[in-house]
């Protein structure tokens, strides 16, 4: 099943990157004189818009490829940058510990508290739209989890005999975080790396959908389900295709995250050695 | 008889784990399986009464009755009508939220009888409980570990069955509970003439208990014979090695080496931890708990002296304040006659160097042997010119080279410790610190841990701080003995006088239990 999702995606992702190149129409393109083609007719076909035209004229399937390369590079990169934050953030808490932890768990806590669609909405509105942007809103707010999930597992590998070991080997803290710490908690950080990505594909999409996210001709999965969604009664295609590649991509990523997780989890429970 | 069992075959899957267990236990018997981690003890007790995954084939008879192949609908009354069961973990066998009371219910009415209120009364004063009143109505987590474990025997012999089954009911617990559980075991199966199934991997408790023993390696039976014999004249090759490699107190003092120069000297240890969710904290001293209380000591080059004491006696807070790796609160450290600073510097750290209980937890998971074990040459030492390199690291405690690769995960608990030993010797340090360094391993590992540590003793001159609960161990190791009780070094002397000559209560109670 993990396999097979994975498979999926990297699918999906090389169709977005590369399928583009073989199509006649760019995403941004109008034909003046195919607008708003239906997907079973035979002209469209004939003008190479093999999924029809939008209501400007747009090829659909240049659309929808775009969409899915913006939607899901925009995903990996404030998942990645949430990563870095988060595993920073818990490193140190988890590895302080005492008041430092309490102060730094705290401010997530607060984090955590605030209206976050509230906050992306002030943001956009006094700073206007921008990709930078929506990587800095998502960012904020995907991080907590990941600083909670590392911030646990640094308390639980800080004291286990080899930490001591390392110690009294001579090794700084630096050098026992870099060397001992991080290695161990690279898995779970990894698996919820997998799990955020889906999180993040959601919200961008949901960004989009309400018209606070990339701006035109730029386009996402979630301004495709908007534009789809305002026309589905006479043209169904246009909700259901872009809605239907995000579904298939954030029940694949969410299949694989989770299978990665409950592996790692089962591989942390280590040997069990002698009774004791 | 109560129960027999012939050519017994114990399988999981297709593989068959144990081989042709064959025995009779009389009422009012103990017979004992003991042997390694992973010979099968386990799984020749609990298959046959379908309690884990292991298939049985052969015959067992309860009470004339055959049992294997019986389904689980017929068995189970069966089960829980004559046989008592008593697991290993007595800290989390019992459900916290219930009471003590409702514990020995359910356990009875298991078996379908209801037990009243002074039957509950006079079974927690059978397996030697005080206050039995007030222990019904308290919660688990109120009472101590020995106190839970009694309170899982009550359980399983409330309903008064014929034979008890019991898988290492003393090894989660101190010595001296130890000792005191077994005991307790051995009456109760006398005056209720109950025979009784004991899994162990501990001679020392079998030997107080048990009449007969069966010995098991990797599923065989490797001796089968009386308590007394096993021990006075084992007649198998494993058994003979089994009961050489177990430290006894009655055995004769083994030649010591000789000692040199004073190296560590230390004045005056105390540790004090202040209590952890104290809403008004005071800085007086009844607000913290004192773990260590003005303990000194000193040791020579080429001197072992073991600290031994009961848990959480402070032994080993005291080795980790002597080692720079805990607390200290008070006191000074002296290396030949110069002051060790609270922080140590690199020089200081590659003096000495611990090894720790649990072998596989101390190293990285993530880290190759080979890696690992010379670590500490990178932070510690300037020095790099006549370094043994992982490969004669790894000859010195006896391993072939072809662990150097090896992770964490692919090693025994031995190979585990003899790798932490290596890593621990790969800074040439003067003094070694083990705390309960062989406790977790079976007796055959410990006992080669034994040999390579006094081998290297001898080669080298190295001095050993050895934390230990267990006085026989001391006993064969040790030039001194220090007792710990409390946090108080109460008793620190050569051995031979502390153990022909105590002169504290609680070095006589230690030595009284060790017998």
């Amino acid at each position: 099943m993990m396999r097979f999702s994975i498979i999926l995606v990297a699918i999906m992702a090389a169709l977005a990157v590369f399928l583009p190149f073989l199509l006649p129409w760019d995403y941004t393109q109008i034909d003046w004189d195919g607008v708003s083609m239906d997907i079973t007719s035979y002209e469209a076909w004939q003008r190479g818009h093999y999924l029809g035209s939008d209501d400007i004229g747009r090829d659909r399937l240049a659309r929808i490829l775009a969409g899915t390369r913006i939607t899901m590079s925009v995903a990996l990169a404030a998942a990645l940058v949430a990563m870095l934050i988060g595993i920073s953030w818990g490193i140190i808490a988890g590895w302080i510990g005492g008041r430092t932890d309490d102060i730094m768990m705290r401010i997530v806590d607060a984090l955590y508290a605030l209206p976050f669609m509230f906050i992306v909405i002030i943001l956009m509105v006094v700073f206007g739209r921008s990709i930078l942007l929506i990587f800095i809103g998502i960012g904020a707010v995907e991080w907590l989890t990941m600083a909670r999930v590392v911030r646990a597992e640094v308390k639980a590998i800080k004291v286990r005999p080899f930490i001591l070991a390392a110690e009294a080997s001579g090794a700084s803290s630096l050098s026992i975080i870099l060397r001992h710490i991080l290695p161990n908690i690279m898995g779970v950080a990894i698996a919820y790396l997998m799990l955020t990505v889906p999180q993040v594909v959601m919200v961008e999409s949901f960004l989009s959908f309400l018209g606070l996210g990339v701006q035109e001709p730029m386009t996402s999965l979630g301004i495709l389900v908007n534009e789809g969604a305002a026309q589905m009664e006479i043209n169904p295609a246009a909700l259901l295709l872009p809605g239907g590649i995000l579904i298939i991509l954030i029940i694949s990523l969410t299949i694989a995250g989770e299978r990665l997780r409950d592996r790692i989890n089962a591989g942390n429970i280590g040997p069990n050695i002698g009774a004791s | 008889m109560i129960y027999s069992a012939r050519n017994l075959s114990i399988g999981i899957d297709e593989n068959i784990l144990v081989h042709d267990v064959n025995f009779d236990i009389e009422a009012g018997k103990i017979l004992a399986l003991a042997g390694a981690s992973g010979s099968g003890k386990t799984l020749t007790c609990l298959s046959p009464f379908r309690l884990n995954t292991g298939k049985a084939s052969g015959s067992a008879l309860l009470l004339g009755q055959e049992i294997i192949g019986l389904s689980e609908q017929i068995l189970s009354p069966i089960r829980a009508r004559d046989v008592g069961f008593i697991f290993q973990q007595p800290l989390t066998a019992l459900t916290p939220h219930l009471t003590i009371s409702a514990h020995l219910i359910e356990a009875s009415m298991q078996a379908g009888i209801i037990p009243s209120h002074d039957n509950l009364i006079t079974i927690l004063e059978k397996v030697g409980l005080s206050r039995p009143t007030d222990k019904l109505r308290q919660y688990p987590h109120q009472l101590s570990g020995g106190e839970r474990q009694r309170i899982c025997i009550a359980m399983g012999i409330i309903h008064n069955p014929k034979l008890l089954v019991a898988d290492e009911p003393t090894s989660a617990l101190d010595a001296e509970l130890r000792r005191d559980i077994t005991l307790l075991l051995h009456d109760i199966c006398h005056e209720n003439n109950m025979a009784m199934l004991l899994v162990s991997h501990d001679l020392a408790s079998i030997e107080s208990s048990a009449d007969d023993v069966i010995l098991l390696q990797n599923g065989y039976v490797e001796e089968q014979s009386s308590t007394r014999l096993l021990v006075q004249k084992p007649q198998s090759a494993y058994g003979t090695s089994l009961i050489a490699a177990t430290p006894r107190m009655d055995e004769p003092i083994s030649a010591i080496l000789p000692i040199g120069d004073k190296l560590l000297d230390a004045r005056n240890i105390s540790v004090n931890f202040s209590r952890p969710f104290q809403f008004f904290r005071s800085k007086s001293e009844d607000n913290k708990v004192r773990a260590v209380r003005n303990a000194s000591l000193t040791i020579c080059q080429g001197e072992t002296l073991a600290i031994v004491g009961g848990s959480g006696s402070g032994k080993s807070t005291l080795a980790r304040a002597i080692a720079g790796l805990g607390p200290i609160s008070k006191g000074q450290i002296y290396w030949q006659e110069q002051e060790l600073p609270i922080k140590r510097s690199r020089q200081n750290r590659a003096l000495m160097q611990p090894v720790f209980q649990d072998p596989i937890a101390s190293l990285d998971p993530r880290w190759r042997v080979g890696d690992m074990i010379v670590e500490p040459q990178k932070y510690l030492l300037d020095d790099m010119s006549d370094i043994l390199g992982p490969a004669e690291l790894l000859l010195e405690v006896g391993l072939k080279t072809e662990f150097l690769e090896r992770l964490p995960a692919q090693l025994s608990g031995g190979q585990a410790q003899r790798v932490a030993i290596a890593r621990a010797l790969s800074v040439r340090p003067k003094l070694l610190i083990l705390d309960e360094a062989t406790s977790a391993l079976d007796p055959l590992a410990a006992h080669n841990i034994v040999q390579i540590l006094q081998s290297l003793q001898e080669k080298y001159g190295l001095a050993i701080l050895m934390i230990t609960h267990d006085l026989a161990l001391a006993r064969r190791m040790a030039h001194k003995i220090g007792v710990m009780k409390d946090g108080q070094l109460v008793e620190c002397r050569p051995k031979d006088q502390l153990l022909t000559a105590p002169q504290h209560d609680a070095t006589r109670k230690l030595i009284e239990n060790s017998l």
